[in-house]
């Protein structure tokens, strides 16, 4: 079974490959168009996830209208990534939770991340603005680092918890394995991991 | 002008005739502190800066060459090296008492006149040496002054980057104590002071400070106290003390001007009181300003010298000759080398100094006499090729007895917490002695490098290197080549069109030197390997060659040599170096001669300027980039901040801070330049290559990307490129299908469609997906070829992993793009790219952005109507009359055309004059290759239109006006169908090879068809496709009705795809017919 979904920028980039390597990097190549990745979590004995994430470039300009859909149509879930030191990057998330909202599979389960939470000294976002958001428009919402790791699993693992997985389970005989397709929409553009 | 003939790269000055290789070695500080993280480490900024000094020339300085990273981060920098120096004359004159006698004065006056114009060079380059010592300046074999090492100082950062100290103390100016890095950087009178030391003592034979001062505490004790001094009283010398220790016999000479033994000198009084206010000034310590070289050079003293030299004020550098007059490839010296590799070994074994006197026997070649003419960067870059490895170098002289590793493990093993800082305090304490710099050079010996090249010259290996292994226009006779009148014709297109008009092209091109085919193929080959025989720098004969298209006969059989091996081979090299040399020297004029040279391989050393060749760059390139803001903030700064640091890093130039500032300044130059295209991920990539290959010169680079964009990328930077990008990719895909039908359908079934995985191939030229080495090597191959050929190469890539791509499902097929992208035989790639793009029909490829498919159209359909381009294009008048026919004979005959395994719409028929048309064919044949840009690739949808169908001359019917089959299909079009549509243009090439179906209604078909074709029902097409099979045809077109398009088909294709993919792909051998 597929969810797929969830969407980055630059942020993105490091928190999916925190997510999906362990590792961060802050001169990781850029991504074109969309990078390709897997991970599989275990929810408990009997159920795994396996997330297929389109982590999508960087750049605002690629996620331009007609290139991003092909990534989230058949997601089941998607990420979009904030960065707490710019606040112009929530207002650019909130665009693109309208857009998936509108756009993408009715089902869709949409996580708000509100990144590089290590740099508290910078941040501009507060965390109760966020989440208020999030909760008014249904959203799963977490504060990450990718930096330091904080959350970052826990942010995938409670959106493996809130798909329908059910719905979502491989109908053939292997029926413990799920796959989640996820698109990374990432919506900050920020600089990359340096900082601190 | 020549747009490459002032380069010194390319130049080798005379005064540099002897000039040896040395090396000095050395190692940056690590970066131990924390405060610096996110710093680059010091070896990358010394690397990055000292590719600057290798962009430094003056006839007196020794020119640096390289800077190599050796193990763990030693740097080897890499100079040009004479043997005899001040130094050296001045340890003789202490040996040998006859020699003793000082120097006369205007032997020093030469010497310091040459020392300062070198200074001013470097100051005005912002250079400031600190490193000047009678063994740094070198004398070359005519006792022209060569400054050595000046770099140092400036490439590490006023020497804040290692640890050790620059520069000699005894020649060192008071003023450098406690001065900090950074403006010691450009305190450029600090110089000035050891040129005051050094000419002491070169004029007195004595040394400047007393013999105790050779001890470091007392001299630093003597700087201090001459700076005391200096603060003090106007001039130090005057009231200097005995004990401050500066030598008594120096300081009498200093203050009064004469010598102890005047009696015997023939120095003139004026001329001695002229020098010692001369050095008084040098030495002195006050206002800085004024005590830089340029100042200095305008003294008194040098009035005499300068005058005899008719020049007034500093000499003017030299300028090489800005044209090389005659038009073809100089120098075939090397008529008769008849024992001389036994001459040579023999002289080698006896260990003599090969060729040390220039006077000796003119007549005889010298080893040292064939170095002597090349650029010393390509000495150098041969030597490397002959086995030379200076880290090697080094050890075998002795030069790197470093501390056995293990005794540098730390002592003490840290846990794992406190990892971090643990290991590197331990390792900055032990650090190994080897790792400090040592200014002892190493010379790097060149008789190797003599004795291969000899023996290259001797015993070429015609049958290893093939010079004729031109990829492009290789072929085979069974096969369609559509590359070969494509690429000639391109070539003279882009000759003539590009650099000032046609003319240049008659001129490089008279008609009777044209390739035609039925020219003798004897000559050209027997030119060609003459070429090899004489050798090295070319010769008329090999011009000659170069202007022949070779390989006009089928080259199957030629052993081609792995282009890896080839850039290895020493000879191979040289000879390429030496003509691609001469080439740039004469380009513009020799472009043409560069393209077809260049398809072969292009030499590693000369690539950057090889392809601005390529791409056409000409005019002041300098004064256009000089002329773009490149330092008004914009929008797309940080976007750009953001890439730079992470964009090819694993390349050392590409990595270091200059590096990156470097690419920050180009790519905010190219978004002042052009601002109808917006910067987009990816450009960074795309210019890299560019940057890399011309480090030391932003301008070119520039340029280079300025036309290399609008060639292959063309409106993929603009702010909507969503469009461009989706024809890109759907022409991907019905290229896809064409060549390997299989693959597209098991593609198109998993769902693994192009959008998702080659956005970053295409939009960066594979530039994301590949290392540098080997988009070295991929574009040198793009730069020549048609623009189609990325996608070709994009098939190719896919088709390295058939097998894998075949068994796999959605996520292990992108898997094995995504993430880190799977190592790929580059070669491979190329070759079957090429050998792809070879048979397939140029309008197949079309894109509607395209710059040549739009020129190709636009010709298309003026020629079309009046043939009058013909002559133009192809230069050959004769042939348009009858192209002319050919084409509307042809187009007469019928609508449009789908190709390979496709189908497409079209709906005109009503063949006319068949019986005419055929008559045509064979005569024709050739000479309408010959004219065929004109026709060329119009979209595919195009047939020809009813009112085409006129007689042979029946002029010209459209004037610019697009028929509906002339029209760009819509994307949707374009995704859905399968296969690439035709144009009537490259059908008629085709016909003798191809199978045409037609599936238009049967009434159409009687009304009017093309002969042989053979008329099928579309539902019949899945049962007959064994049959069609077994016609081994190499192509198949189906000509169906214009309404036919798209979904109707779509099941035909389906089908087609999969079964008729043998012949499709045009892998099968026999031609029937």
């Amino acid at each position: 079974m597929r969810y797929d979904n969830y969407a980055t920028t630059a942020t993105t980039n490091s928190l999916v490959l925190r997510f999906v390597k362990d590792q961060f990097d802050d001169y990781r190549e850029s991504t074109i168009g969309a990078a390709f990745l897997t991970q599989t979590i275990c929810l408990d004995d009997a159920t795994t996830v396996k997330f297929e994430i389109w982590d999508t470039a960087g750049q605002e300009r690629y996620k331009a209208r007609s290139l991003a859909p092909m990534y989230y149509r058949n997601a089941n879930c998607a990420v979009v990534v904030y960065d707490i030191t710019q606040s112009s990057s929530l207002d650019k998330a909130k665009s693109w939770v309208k857009e998936l909202q509108r756009q993408a599979d009715p089902n869709i389960v949409i996580a708000l991340a509100g990144n590089k939470s290590d740099l508290s000294a910078r941040r501009v976002v507060e965390t109760e603005e966020a989440q208020a958001y999030a909760d008014e428009a249904g959203l799963l919402f977490f504060e990450t680092s990718a930096k330091t790791a904080t959350n970052v699993n826990e942010l995938f693992t409670s959106i493996a918890k809130k798909m329908p997985l059910d719905m979502l389970a491989n109908p053939r005989p292997r029926g413990t394995g799920l796959n989640a397709r996820g698109v990374d929409l990432n919506r900050d553009t920020k600089e990359t991991g340096c900082a601190c | 002008m020549a747009t490459f003939a002032t380069c010194p790269d390319l130049h080798r000055h005379p005064s540099t005739r002897f000039a040896g290789l040395a090396a000095i070695s050395f190692c940056a500080k690590d970066n131990v502190d924390d405060e610096l993280h996110g710093v680059p480490p010091a070896t990358s900024y010394i690397f990055g800066q000292s590719q600057f000094l290798k962009s430094l020339s003056h006839p007196n300085l020794c020119e640096y060459l390289d800077v190599i990273k050796g193990k763990r981060d030693r740097l080897f920098v890499i100079q040009e090296h004479y043997n005899n120096s001040l130094g050296l004359i001045r340890s003789t004159q202490e040996s040998n008492e006859k020699e003793r006698a000082p120097k006369g004065l205007s032997q020093i006056r030469s010497w310091a006149a040459q020392i300062l114009d070198a200074l001013v060079y470097l100051n005005t380059h912002g250079v400031a040496s600190r490193t000047l010592t009678l063994s740094n300046i070198l004398l070359n074999e005519n006792g022209t002054v060569k400054l050595y090492n000046y770099g140092l100082y400036n490439m590490t950062k006023g020497g804040s980057l290692v640890q050790f100290s620059i520069g000699d103390p005894h020649y060192l100016s008071p003023n450098t104590l406690g001065q900090n890095f950074t403006s010691g950087l450009q305190d450029y009178s600090v110089d000035v002071w050891s040129v005051g030391v050094i000419l002491t003592e070169m004029f007195l034979g004595e040394s400047f400070w007393r013999k105790d001062r050779l001890d470091l505490d007392e001299l630093i004790g003597s700087l201090f106290a001459i700076r005391r001094l200096s603060a003090k009283s106007k001039s130090w010398i005057k009231d200097c003390p005995e004990s401050i220790g500066v030598n008594s016999v120096v300081l009498s000479f200093l203050q009064t001007g004469s010598l102890a033994h005047q009696e015997g000198s023939k120095e003139s009084n004026d001329d001695l009181q002229d020098f010692a206010k001369f050095l008084r000034e040098c030495l002195g310590l006050g206002d800085s300003s004024s005590r830089e070289a340029v100042e200095m050079r305008r003294h008194n003293f040098f009035k005499s010298y300068d005058q005899e030299r008719g020049i007034s004020g500093s000499s003017p550098e030299p300028v090489p000759n800005l044209w090389h007059e005659k038009p073809y490839i100089q120098s075939s010296f090397l008529t008769d080398y008849e024992g001389e590799v036994e001459r040579l070994r023999m002289a080698i074994s006896q260990g003599k100094a090969l060729a040390e006197d220039p006077e000796t026997d003119g007549q005889v070649v010298k080893p040292r006499d064939i170095l002597s003419r090349l650029p010393l960067s390509q000495v150098f870059y041969l030597w490397k090729l002959a086995g030379g490895d200076v880290e090697a170098q080094f050890r075998r002289n002795g030069r790197l007895v470093g501390t056995p590793a293990i005794q540098l493990l730390p002592k003490v093993v840290q846990i794992a917490e406190s990892m971090a800082g643990g290991t590197r305090e331990e390792r900055s304490s032990v650090r190994d002695i080897a790792d400090l710099f040592s200014d002892t050079t190493c010379l790097l010996p060149l008789e190797n490098l003599e004795a291969e090249i000899l023996k290259s010259i001797h015993e070429p290996n015609k049958d290893q290197f093939s010079w004729d292994t031109d990829y492009f226009l290789f072929s085979d006779p069974d096969e369609m080549n559509f590359l070969q009148s494509t690429m000639e014709d391109h070539k003279s297109k882009d000759a003539g069109g590009s650099i000032a008009g046609g003319g240049e092209d008659g001129f490089l091109y008279p008609d009777s030197m044209r390739f035609t085919p039925g020219a003798p193929n004897g000559s050209a080959s027997k030119l060609s390997s003459g070429l090899m025989a004489s050798g090295v720098l070319g010769s008329a004969g090999g011009m000659v060659a170069g202007l022949q298209p070779l390989a006009q006969q089928p080259t199957k059989t030629r052993v081609k040599v792995p282009l890896s091996i080839r850039e290895k081979d020493l000879g191979y090299q040289y000879q390429r170096l030496s003509m691609f040399t001469d080439l740039l020297l004469q380009y513009p004029a020799s472009r043409a001669e560069i393209l077809h040279h260049s398809k072969i391989d292009i030499p590693p050393l000369l690539r950057g300027k090889v392809w601005a060749a390529i791409l056409g760059v000409v005019g002041d390139y300098q004064q256009v980039y000089s002329d773009y803001d490149k330092y008004t903030e914009k929008s797309t700064d940080r976007q750009i901040e953001l890439d730079v640091p992470r964009c090819h890093q694993y390349n050392q130039l590409m990595f270091s801070p200059s590096g990156h500032e470097k690419m920050k300044r180009l790519l905010k130059c190219w978004v002042e330049a052009n601002d109808h295209l917006v910067y987009w991920q990816g450009l960074d990539s795309c210019c890299a290559p560019f940057l890399t290959l011309n480090f030391n010169n932003e301008a070119l680079a520039f340029s280079c990307i300025q036309k290399f964009l609008p060639k292959y990328l063309k409106d993929m930077f603009l702010h909507d490129n969503s469009k461009v990008i989706h024809e890109y990719l759907a022409v991907f895909r019905h290229l896809l299908s064409y060549h390997d039908p299989e693959l597209s359908s098991h593609l198109d079934h998993i769902r693994f469609i192009p959008q998702l995985y080659a956005i970053s191939w295409f939009m960066t030229l594979f530039t994301h997906i590949f290392p540098l080495d080997k988009i070295y090597h991929l574009w040198d191959k793009i730069l020549v070829g048609p623009s189609s050929l990325p996608l070709f190469v994009g098939i190719a890539i896919l088709q390295q992993f058939r097998q894998e791509l075949l068994r796999s499902e959605f996520n292990e097929a992108i898997g094995i793009f995504s993430e880190s992208f799977p190592e790929m035989d580059i070669e491979k790639c190329i070759e079957t790219a090429l050998a792809m793009c070879r048979v397939t029909p140029p309008s197949t490829c079309w894109l509607s952005y395209d710059q040549e498919s739009r020129e190709m159209r636009r010709q298309l359909s003026v020629g079309d109507g009046s043939g009058a381009g013909t002559g133009a294009g192809a230069g050959a008048t004769g042939v348009s009359a009858a192209a002319t026919t050919v084409t509307n004979g042809e187009t007469a005959q019928n609508g449009s055309i789908g190709t390979g395994n496709g189908v497409n719409a079209s709906s005109a028929n009503k063949s006319s004059e068949q019986q005419q048309q055929q008559q045509q064919h064979q005569p024709q044949q050739e000479s309408s290759r010959r004219s065929r840009d004109l026709e060329l690739e119009k979209r595919l949808s195009g047939g020809l239109g009813v009112g085409l169908g006129q007689r042979p001359n029946g002029g010209s019917i459209h004037g610019g006006v697009l028929h509906w089959w002339e029209e760009p299909l819509s994307i949707e079009t374009m995704n859905a169908e399968l296969a690439p549509r035709i144009h009537r243009s490259d059908f008629v090439r085709l016909r003798q090879q191809c199978l045409v179906i037609d599936i238009r209604p049967e009434s159409e078909f009687r009304n009017g068809h093309y002969p042989l074709s053979i008329h099928m029902v579309a539902g019949q097409l899945e049962l007959l496709v064994h049959i069609l099979k077994k016609l081994k045809k190499n192509y198949l077109v189906v000509i169906a009705g214009r309404g036919d398009s798209g979904p109707e088909l779509l099941g035909i294709n389906g089908y087609l795809r999969i079964g008729v993919s043998s012949i499709s792909s045009n892998n099968s051998n026999d031609l029937l017919l």
